[in-house]
């Protein structure tokens, strides 16, 4: 009994992890209408950047998040105009478009990591992230509970912009229904783009928590992308506190699938579940 | 105030809107009438620059709109509450009024504005956390021009406000319609499929069909015109 | 086809087909090989994907699939690949059967995202299935013959099999099939108004296109006396079959022959001179730059071409 309940938490910790991973890209399929399949992939790189900072020049991985963060938000607003502007507005099926386009990023991305840092896998540790955590009777490395704290700081913070402040409404207001908000004066390009550079933003922290619980690789983004994606389709795109119920879920499922199944059974379960689940809602999640 | 000269707007290749004029004085109730597909909903969405016209011109207050978004059109005060309301379904019934004053000089006034909303749609306000979706379609309505009113319009358009309600309630609408321009001095111009009410609340109508304007007149005229039963028997 | 263009064909088909007589070097047989692989896999790629415009992320299940079903077939029984292909693509066609129905039924990136799933899952049961060599393979006997003769008839025979796709590709192109995938692609619920049973049609681009996919796949095991999960449900693979169909244009049948000669060439040429990341960054960046260009590089030749016909005015109304 003791071990379900112990691999309960740390699957509850994974998952606010996930759940700041995933929150961006719910974010962008949601309200920005891109299927940013490169998602995990910037996320990875900001892992990577977290790494190099750490280990060249001792910052540490919180700070780094504190400093990409804004940085990839800025990268976010640089790539809209140039890349998913003209593919939302011009394409006939944005969706299958932005997703062809953000897979080439994504390999791009891969390759230039490899390329950079060897397929080595890298493990982000710091002096205090080996140190053991005691959370309602579990025993958890300290690098994990942050990144989980950072996760849910991160998914609250996204609501709380969202639904409390006016600008995220009006964020919201686009993605319900463009051509009502423009008729209040909202603008609506820029909102998408905003909300695009927040979703980029927020992968950035969410890559660096994942780097933080996980020794990762150029192709780790792919296991993280599918995961997220998981999570994004089952708690539906754009819906924050439900992306965060999915990313509980998934965790708790990984957690206890770690603990009680064998090593291959993992993978098996995550993408069976992301099969079925697209299978069985064919109309998509589009709003 | 609105002068709209010789439009042309086309859907692809199809010309759903051609040479169309018409023209909105200050503190009149205008109506805008014809059978379905005339074109009416396009010339509008031109209008407030959700469409870009390929042809002819619209000013408002001596300004010239033609092309310009919808976003910047709002700001000079002409407001469209559009055909399917563009309510924003998961937000409150409060969130979306709110947002109705989301241009800075109608933030200003937001908390005086939506009392005169309330005070105007009673109903509203009882329902202010309702999920905007879940209201029914009277309501919903409502809201719709409610939340054009949070804009402070000079010139309220709204693209048939009766559409799916029963008549009692788009009875009660269009009355209040009327109000809104007796009791508030506000200029509207109001398209409707219940013509002869519409006729009779109105100063002015323009008669719009297969993309062109074919009649126009005080409203008082339109309504004894014999062509003119034959549009709206027709309907 | 224009009987020149045919004759054109031909010509090109009977000089490849003669070039081992030239005695070249190995590696030119391998590379051309190679390359008729992928053009052979981008064109039956192109039958659901650019004709019909259901993008599959995850063809590569079928080539793995086929792959496996010749590699079982020689170490059970001793049958050799080189005459069992066709039953390789059986297997994939089957498989794509089973799968199909629910799978086409969903859109756009829906249906791209699902097919790559698939490859990961059949990936990941034959890792599991120590009876299909699990995670370390299937290692496959080599011919027994001298290496160049060996060479020369992979050589021709993916260059048959190259062939043999174009062909179905073209058939296909020219039929009410392919006359009804296009209308899938242009508007799908349209052309289910209009009384195509667009679910029938998909399933049969489907299969067709998997089972030539399988066959492709039955020879390359053999190709590389090796079969692993690693090998057969790359995603490199997978990506680049793709992006050939995409790049060279996946609307007319020379498109993926066009995309996947110049790819094969770049992509070669920048793995020799620079290295291999460099040449999948390549690809990446062309995958990014296709999105602007739906209809690849047949697509752009064919505007250059209709632009200079003389009796063009050079109008249509100024588009919204």
């Amino acid at each position: 009994m003791n071990i379900v309940w112990t691999s309960l938490i740390s699957g509850l910790l994974l998952g606010c992890a996930y759940a700041g991973a995933a929150v961006g890209l719910s974010l962008a399929m949601g309200m920005a209408r891109v299927f940013n399949l490169a998602h995990t992939a910037l996320g990875l790189v900001c892992g990577y950047l977290a790494y190099f900072l750490l280990t060249t020049r001792g910052i540490d991985p919180l700070v780094a998040a504190g400093l990409l963060a804004p940085l990839m938000f800025l990268v976010g607003l640089a790539l809209w105009p140039t890349l998913f502007r003209p593919t939302v507005r011009g394409v006939a099926d944005p969706a299958l478009s932005t997703s062809i386009l953000t897979l080439g990023l994504a390999i791009v991305i891969e390759n230039l990591l490899s390329k950079v840092w060897t397929p080595n896998p890298r493990v982000i540790s710091t002096a205090y992230s080996n140190q053991a955590v005691n959370l309602l009777g579990l025993t958890a490395p300290a690098g994990v509970v942050i990144a989980a704290g950072l996760g849910l700081v991160l998914v609250l913070g996204i609501y709380w912009f969202l639904n409390r402040t006016f600008l995220g409404l009006a964020v919201q207001a686009v993605a319900q229904n463009p051509d009502g908000a423009r008729l209040v004066g909202i603008r609506a390009e820029l909102m998408s783009m905003l909300v695009f550079a927040l979703s980029v933003g927020t992968a950035a922290v969410g890559g660096v928590g994942l780097a933080m619980i996980y020794s990762f690789g150029p192709a780790s983004y792919f296991d993280w992308l599918l995961t997220v994606l998981l999570i994004v389709v089952v708690g539906g795109a754009g819906a924050i506190l439900g992306t965060l119920a999915a990313a509980l879920t998934v965790g708790i499922v990984l957690g206890l699938g770690g603990a009680l199944l064998p090593q291959a059974w993992n993978s098996l379960i995550l993408f069976g579940m992301l099969f079925i689940i697209l299978l069985l809602r064919p109309y998509g999640l589009f709003r | 105030m609105l002068e709209v000269r010789d439009l042309a707007v086309y859907y692809g290749p199809f010309p759903a809107v051609r040479e169309a004029s018409i023209r909105v004085e200050p503190g009149q109730l205008v109506g805008l009438v014809g059978p379905n597909g005339a074109g009416k909903t396009t010339l509008l969405r031109a209008v407030s620059g959700l469409l870009k016209p390929a042809a002819g011109r619209i000013l408002f207050d001596g300004f010239d709109i033609t092309g310009w978004p919808a976003e910047r059109v709002c700001e000079l005060g002409l407001v469209h509450v559009p055909e399917g309301r563009g309510l924003f379904p998961r937000l409150t019934v409060l969130d979306n009024l709110r947002l109705g004053a989301y241009l800075p000089r109608a933030r200003v006034e937001m908390d005086r504005t939506l009392k005169e909303v309330f005070d105007l749609f009673p109903r509203l306000h009882e329902r202010r956390r309702q999920l905007a979706g879940t209201l029914s379609g009277g309501e919903q309505q409502m809201l719709a021009i409610g939340r054009g009113l949070m804009a402070r319009p000079r010139l309220l358009i709204l693209d048939e406000p009766t559409l799916g309600l029963s008549p009692r309630l788009a009875y009660e609408i269009l009355e209040l319609v009327k109000r809104l321009k007796t009791e508030r001095g506000l200029t509207l111009l109001v398209v409707s499929q219940e013509v002869l009410h519409l006729l009779n609340i109105a100063d002015y109508a323009f008669v719009m069909e297969t993309g062109r304007i074919t009649a126009e007149g005080p409203a008082s005229a339109l309504i004894s015109d014999p062509k003119m039963r034959q549009v709206y028997v027709g309907l | 086809m224009g009987r020149r263009a045919a004759l054109l064909s031909l010509l090109v088909a009977v000089l490849l087909a003669a070039f081992p007589y030239s005695a070249p070097p190995l590696y030119a047989l391998s590379f051309l090989t190679v390359m008729f692989m992928y053009i052979a896999l981008a064109e039956s790629w192109t039958i659901l994907g650019g004709y019909a415009g259901y993008v599959s992320f995850g063809h590569v299940a079928f080539f793995g699939v086929g792959a496996y079903t010749t590699a079982l077939l020689l170490l059970h029984l001793g049958l050799s690949p080189l005459i069992t292909f066709p039953v390789g693509g059986l297997t994939a066609a089957a498989f794509a059967a089973l799968v199909g129905y629910p799978v086409v039924r969903l859109q756009g990136p829906f249906f791209s995202i699902v097919t790559l799933l698939i490859a990961l899952l059949v990936g990941l049961v034959v890792k599991n299935t120590p009876a299909l060599g699990g995670t370390t393979g299937l290692w496959l006997p080599f011919p027994d013959m001298p290496i160049e003769l060996n060479r020369t008839i992979f050589y021709w025979l993916m260059l048959l099999v190259a062939a043999v796709t174009i062909g179905a590709a073209a058939w296909v192109e020219n039929s009410k099939l392919g006359l009804g995938l296009m209308a899938i692609r242009q508007n799908e619920a349209v052309a289910e108004a209009a009384g195509i049973n667009t679910v029938r049609l998909k399933l049969i681009a489907l299969i067709l296109s998997a089972g030539l996919t399988g066959m492709v796949g039955g020879i390359y095991g053999y190709l590389r006396s090796y079969v692993s999960p690693e090998i057969v449900f790359d995603l490199n693979i997978a990506v680049t079959l793709f992006l050939m169909a995409l790049f060279g244009g996946c609307r007319r049948w020379p498109g993926p022959v066009l995309g996947a000669v110049i790819l094969s060439v770049l992509g070669e040429f920048l793995t020799l001179n620079i290295g291999e990341e460099i040449a999948r960054i390549a690809y990446g960046l062309c995958l990014v730059l296709v999105v602007f260009f739906p209809d690849g590089l047949i697509g752009l030749v064919d505007k250059v071409r209709i632009s200079r016909k003389p009796a063009y005015k050079g109008g249509h109304a100024a588009e919204r």
